[in-house]
């Protein structure tokens, strides 16, 4: 985080971000109301998901903030993560 | 106490060793999981109507409020080290104080959820949806426990001694853990609960 930011500043921007966790929960769990059918449920599910945790790593991990060379240590995992649950998922192995 | 190493960032980095060893272990820990995710799919895919059957015996509203309660803590955790970062010894406290009162109710709210299952006689070897379920949400559930020994040591050394401003680094580096912990939780919610 920029040195030159305060704590209150940098509260406000956390609270934002849990503001908008808290929403996308919400909305998780709201969209398994509706029917969209099985696979679309599941991209949809996975989805917000991936957006929450874009949230967390992006603002509360600092990885914004930190050398961009680090941010390798989350595209490379996530990419076969997501690469494994999508082929396992849609494949039907 | 620290040496230049461990605090401060190397020229070749970027970043003290300390954020280097974490990422390094996450990265080793986003594999562990994934590898019951994807334990997980298959047998999905082999027992659909028993996974469909099984998850619908889950408790969604419980589940939902231990995401709200997981998510609180990742922001308490990540407000106590910009406190201890810029001085403020007290916030840092009453943040850290926080967390570990998250993460407890998390367990708690868990723990009510095993024994609910268990009063209606559902265990680990009932069928392979609850094995999954058991095991991943138990997994994640000593990773939890794994962050508050270091939360209670660092609370503990606050009020007893004081936690030195220059120490900050290491509640970062905790908190990286920590919202990891968190991050697999925001996989396990819809992948157990809410997909079915």
């Amino acid at each position: 985080m920029a040195s030159g930011t305060s704590f209150e500043q940098i509260q406000k921007s956390y609270l934002r971000v849990f503001i908008a966790l808290m929403i996308l929960t919400a909305l998780t769990v709201g969209v398994t109301t509706i029917h969209f059918g099985d696979t679309l449920n599941i991209v949809v599910g996975v989805l917000i998901a991936v957006f929450k945790a874009a949230l967390v790593i992006w603002i509360f991990m600092h990885l914004k903030f930190d050398n961009r060379r680090l941010r390798y240590f989350v595209y490379i995992p996530a990419f076969f993560f997501l690469t494994f649950v999508f082929a396992l998922t849609f494949l039907g192995l | 106490m620290t040496t230049a190493a461990a605090t401060h960032s190397r020229f070749n980095t970027g970043i003290y060793h300390g954020k280097l060893g974490m990422w390094v272990f996450l990265a080793s820990e986003i594999m562990f999981f994934t590898g019951f995710f994807g334990a997980f799919i298959v047998l999905r895919n082999l027992n659909i109507e028993v996974f469909t059957a099984s998850a619908h015996q889950l408790d969604k509203v419980v589940a939902t409020i231990n995401t709200a309660v997981l998510i609180s803590s990742s922001l308490t955790m990540a407000l106590s080290h910009v406190a201890l970062e810029r001085g403020h010894e007290a916030k840092f406290r009453l943040f850290m104080a926080l967390t570990l009162l998250f993460a407890f109710a998390f367990l708690g709210i868990k723990s009510y959820e095993y024994a609910t299952k268990f009063s209606h006689d559902i265990y680990p070897w009932t069928n392979t949806f609850f094995a999954s379920y058991f095991t991943m949400t138990g997994f994640h559930a000593l990773h939890v426990i794994g962050g508050m020994i270091p939360m209670a040591w660092m609370l503990g050394k606050s009020l007893l001694k004081g936690y030195p401003r220059a120490m900050h680094h290491r509640v970062e580096t905790l908190g990286l853990y920590w919202h990891f912990v968190d991050l697999v939780w925001i996989f396990l919610f819809p992948t157990l609960y809410l997909i079915f």
